[in-house]
């Protein structure tokens, strides 16, 4: 245990300015001994990762995830391929797998390997924009009911209800029906649709941190609202934000690719996986596998790494309470 | 005759790291009608003991030695089913915590006979008027209609009751009981326990007792076996122990123990430093390290528990011989307090809360008075202790101080201070600046995700009267006075024992200099040596800065210890108020009396002389409180005119004032002739 003063120095200091309390100043310096020592443990995050990493079906699900993604952004800088000439691609339309073409073509004559790409970047970027939105919604909207409270909170979270009551998938669609479906309002559509959940949650732990006694700290030594809001409530709601960030970047795909498999994804001459499903079913019948199988056995297994990586992170963050 | 014999009992739990060995090595025999206390701090491995002798471990918990001898049989190796045929029938346990114990969605009635039909095969019918009978064995009012209650509809002390009716319904042979009055206010604890004593009597049961409180202890067990670390340091009948201990963490743990009969402003021993990692391999003996006896020999190799005759016995190289010369220490630099200079001064403070519907469109009209019409006065350097029973309203004045309530009606005024005309958020700062809060609970009042550094440096980044030079060596300052190490800044609250948290929220409330610090229950949630070092320090302080304090608690001892001046309230109402050995020595109010008698002390004697004029029955309902006098329905002296008049505050000696029609006659004694 090391002292930042020097010991003697700081006590004719204080002496100086109150006399008399030689005893009291002694006794001080005694107790500075008698508190034992602090035991230093692993850093929050090194723990977090360590069970992380403990966790194979996460680890798995989570080189799985980088890899589509580099696939998608990274891939057509090596492998080139049309995906936009429909004039070009019109004389090698359905063709199966075959040189030139890994994964055959679909019913433009588009190349299926490329196209998986193609579509890709359209519903990655599409899931993430929308689970950003629905995540900054639902965290402000939540955190606002629950520490607010009373009867602005029940209004709020009636609503949350109504919504929650409303099929996802029909909302989707009655929205969409109603605004079109360009990119940007896909976006907005998705993430405007995606919170509810998100929002009771948060609201949940908005109520059990305000309560909280550092909470209640705050307020007696002069803070306001907004610290409290913003350094206290937020940073403890962090595990929830990233484990809700997760399911919402998979619930977004997901959403958007049953949109496309309906027929209102993205309008061509972009695509997505949904769209390319869709497209690949009606051509099934005729027996072109390779236009649904690869885009079926990829997004799947993307949503589910995405689920596994959401339960890791869950326990990680449980973990680490309990093991306090 | 020897009923149940645990020897060498090993205790061990599979943590991720290591294993834990919580119990290592215990050997207890106890007989037939006997009371034995386990006693030690958090940690000890008391309850893991307790939960053994029931095998009811956690999961990844399991006894990995030694044997548990009952009726002939070692429990350690029974099948589960054979030791389901003896949990509940032939060993009891009544669990700490009444409020969580019982099922919320089945009846009284039901829950006790659910045992008596396990074990005895009995019909639904007997099985009702079984429980019926051990309801009445515990004294529960109106026993009948209990029978249909649901566990929500009762307090506490009737909850823990029903524990216990429980627990006797198959008329166990043992009964192991598990800190069962921690949870339970002092006059509702003096009540759980005779009860306990009582049966143990009328059914010759052999009563295992754990506890960290010296005080029940004291006041209830035949023989003590204390615990520190996993292992027995010492075992005695309970006089010994209190009397001629030899183990030295033995004399250190009695040392540390505030006393209700103290003298005012003295110094507690306490324990330095924390007990040792259990998941650590230790050599030699477990308290060397904050040992004040310990030698070489000590740190090198471990003492076996030796036999000093008549069934004292002890683990220690350099024995001690009876309790430690507390050489009463009154501190002669604590300064006489100037009485007509005023700090805080609270008047006429009223607090109501509404009680809320079901839904925002039905409003029940009804409200909880928490706080009514309260009266009183914080003088400059003085510590002013608050007491009384759960919901009596002491916190709500806390919160209503540091203004995190607004108050119904009434007025705090604060010497020096005038927030007129001030915004919202500036007139909160500039309250901040002069009273500052110490909470509770250590694990709850620091947040998880801050550093130690930056929790203390919150409240100068809100009020902004520093530089940030100023503030991190205002933080550095505030460490080393709460006697942290300069690292300790750079750590997160989960790396911190609970007596280090403490000091860190103590450095936090000390922050911006405040005048006035309001302590709610500061150590009630500390082990009894760590507590007296958070008390020793908090006095230091008060020293060194001048400070004021407002200590609010239920433990007497502890505000004996520390406050100059105590008010005592009940249901709302302070009842007294006085100098803080005046109050104790001749309390003048009914309440007061029978708070001081239900307090166990924790010295053999005295604890069991002092049983007389037990406060009985309930604490009434807030939201309807009783006409007149509030104390009246459990008041030995009440009559009609308690009933229809509120009793005045009248000053009844200097500076001693009692809200009361018949007021104790002041008793002369020696102590308040001085």
């Amino acid at each position: 245990m090391t002292f930042p003063t020097d010991w003697e120095a700081e006590k004719m200091a204080v002496l100086d300015n109150q006399p008399g309390h030689e005893a009291a100043l002694d006794a001080l310096h005694q107790a500075a001994n008698a508190a034992g020592d602090v035991h230093g443990t692993e850093r929050m995050w090194q723990q977090m990762l360590r069970l992380f990493v403990s966790n194979k079906l996460a680890v798995a699900s989570l080189v799985y995830v980088i890899a589509v993604v580099l696939f998608c952004f990274v891939g057509p800088f090596f492998y080139h391929s049309n995906q936009t000439d429909a004039s070009a691609s019109i004389f090698h339309v359905n063709l199966p797998p075959q040189k030139g073409f890994p994964l055959g073509t679909d019913y433009m004559g588009f190349d299926i390997l490329g196209r998986l790409m193609f579509a890709g970047q359209s519903s990655l970027e599409l899931g993430f924009l929308a689970a950003i939105i629905s995540l900054v919604v639902g965290v402000g909207y939540g955190v606002f009911s629950g520490y607010v409270g009373g009867w602005i909170d029940s209004l709020l979270m009636r609503f949350v209800d109504v919504m929650l009551s409303i099929p996802g998938l029909f909302l989707l669609l009655a929205t969409i029906s109603l605004f079109g479906r360009s990119k940007v309002l896909l976006i907005l559509v998705l993430g405007l649709t995606g919170w509810f959940g998100d929002a009771r949650l948060l609201r949940g732990e908005a109520i059990a941190l305000r309560d909280r006694e550092f909470a209640q700290a705050v307020r007696a030594m002069g803070g306001g609202s907004g610290r409290i809001i913003w350094r206290h409530i937020l940073p403890n709601t962090v595990s929830t934000m990233m484990t809700v960030s997760t399911f919402a970047l998979a619930g977004s795909i997901l959403a958007l690719t049953s949109l496309g498999f309906l027929g209102l994804g993205i309008p061509l001459p972009e695509t997505d996986w949904g769209t390319m499903i869709q497209f690949g079913s009606d051509n099934f019948q005729i027996g072109c596998w390779w236009q649904v199988y690869p885009v079926c056995g990829l997004f799947l297994v993307l949503i589910i790494s995405f689920n596994y990586i959401g339960d890791a992170m869950r326990d990680m963050f449980e973990v680490r309470l309990r093991e306090r | 005759m020897t009923i149940l014999s645990i020897k060498n009992l090993r205790t061990s739990f599979a943590m991720r790291a290591a294993d834990v060995v919580a119990v290592d090595g215990v050997s207890i025999d106890i007989a037939a009608g006997e009371c034995v206390g386990i006693v030690g701090e958090s940690g000890c491995g008391k309850t893991t003991t307790g939960l053994s002798i029931m095998r009811l471990l956690p999961k990844n918990g399991q006894v990995s030695g030694g044997q548990i001898f009952f009726d002939g049989k070692d429990l350690a190796t029974l099948s589960e089913k054979e030791m389901r045929s003896v949990r509940g029938n032939s060993i009891a346990l009544i669990p700490q915590d009444p409020m969580t114990s019982l099922n919320p969605v089945m009846r009284i009635g039901d829950q006790i006979a659910e045992g008596y039909i396990i074990h005895r095969g009995a019909s639904k019918e007997e099985a009702r008027q079984r429980a019926l009978e051990v309801l009445r064995m515990v004294e529960m009012p109106m026993p009948e209609e209990r029978l249909n209650q649901f566990p929500h509809e009762l307090s506490g002390g009737l909850r823990q009751r029903v524990m216990i009716a429980m627990a006797l319904v198959c008329e166990p042979k043992v009964l192991i009981a598990d800190e069962p009055t921690t949870a339970l206010d002092v006059t509702i604890q003096a009540q759980i326990l005779d009860i306990l004593d009582g049966l143990r009597e009328k059914l010759n049961m052999a009563v295992i007792l754990i506890t960290h409180d010296m005080g029940v202890i004291a006041s209830r067990t035949d023989r003590v076996v204390v615990m520190y670390a996993g292992k027995v340091v010492e075992e005695a009948d309970t006089k010994t122990v209190f009397t001629r201990m030899n183990h030295p963490y033995t004399q250190a743990l009695l040392a540390s123990v505030p006393k209700i009969d103290n003298i005012t402003g003295g110094r507690l021993l306490s324990i330095p430093g924390l007990p040792p990692d259990l998941s650590k391999t230790i050599v030699g003996c477990r308290f060397a390290p904050r040992c004040t006896y310990a030698t070489d020999q000590c740190r090198t190799s471990e003492p076996a528990i030796q036999d000093a005759g008549q069934g004292h016995a002890f683990a220690c190289f350099n024995p001690t011989n009876g309790p430690a010369a507390v050489d009463v220490q009154i501190n002669t630099a604590r300064k006489a307090i100037d009485a007509t200079k005023p700090l805080l001064t609270v008047s006429n403070l009223v607090k109501e809360f509404p009680i809320r519907g079901a839904n925002i469109f039905r409003r029940t009209g009804l409200k909880v008075s928490a706080v009514a019409d309260v009266t009183f006065e914080v003088r400059e350097g003085e510590t002013f202790g608050l007491v009384g029973e759960s919901g009596c309203g002491k916190t709500t004045i806390g919160r209503l101080i540091t203004g995190l309530e607004e108050i119904t009606s009434g007025d705090i005024s604060f010497a020096g201070t005038n927030v007129d005309g001030l915004s919202k958020g500036a007139r909160r700062r500039a309250l901040a600046r002069n009273r500052q809060m110490m909470f509770q609970d250590p694990y709850a009042s620091l947040d998880p995700r801050k550093r130690v550094g930056d929790i203390i440096r919150e409240p100068l980044e809100i009020q902004k009267t520093l530089s940030r030079k100023d503030m991190d060596e205002r933080v550095d300052q505030l460490l080393h006075e709460v006697g942290l190490p300069l690292a300790a800044a750079e750590r997160y609250p989960h790396e911190f024992s609970g007596g280090q948290r403490q000091r860190v929220g103590l450095a936090r409330s000390l922050a911006l200099e405040p005048k006035l610090v309001i302590a709610d229950e500061p150590v009630s949630a500390l082990d009894v040596s760590i507590q007296a070092q958070i008390l020793n320090l908090m006095q230091d302080l008060q020293e060194a800065r001048g400070l004021s304090y407002i200590l609010i608690s239920h433990d007497l001892a502890v505000v004996r210890y520390i406050a100059h001046r105590i008010g005592v309230m009940y249901l709302g109402k302070l009842v007294e108020v006085g100098p803080a050995e005046e109050v104790f020595s001749a309390p003048r109010h009914h309440y007061t009396q029978g708070l001081l008698n239900a307090v166990p002390s924790a010295d053999v004697e005295g604890s069991r002389e002092r049983r007389g004029g037990q406060i009985q029955g309930e604490l009434p309902s807030a939201a309807n409180p009783p006409s007149g006098c509030r104390f009246r329905t459990r008041c030995p002296a009440a009559t009609d005119i308690c009933a229809n008049e509120e009793p005045k505050m009248q000053e009844i000696s200097n500076g001693h004032t009692v809200a009361c029609h018949f007021p104790l006659e002041a008793a002369v004694t020696i102590r308040s002739a001085q």
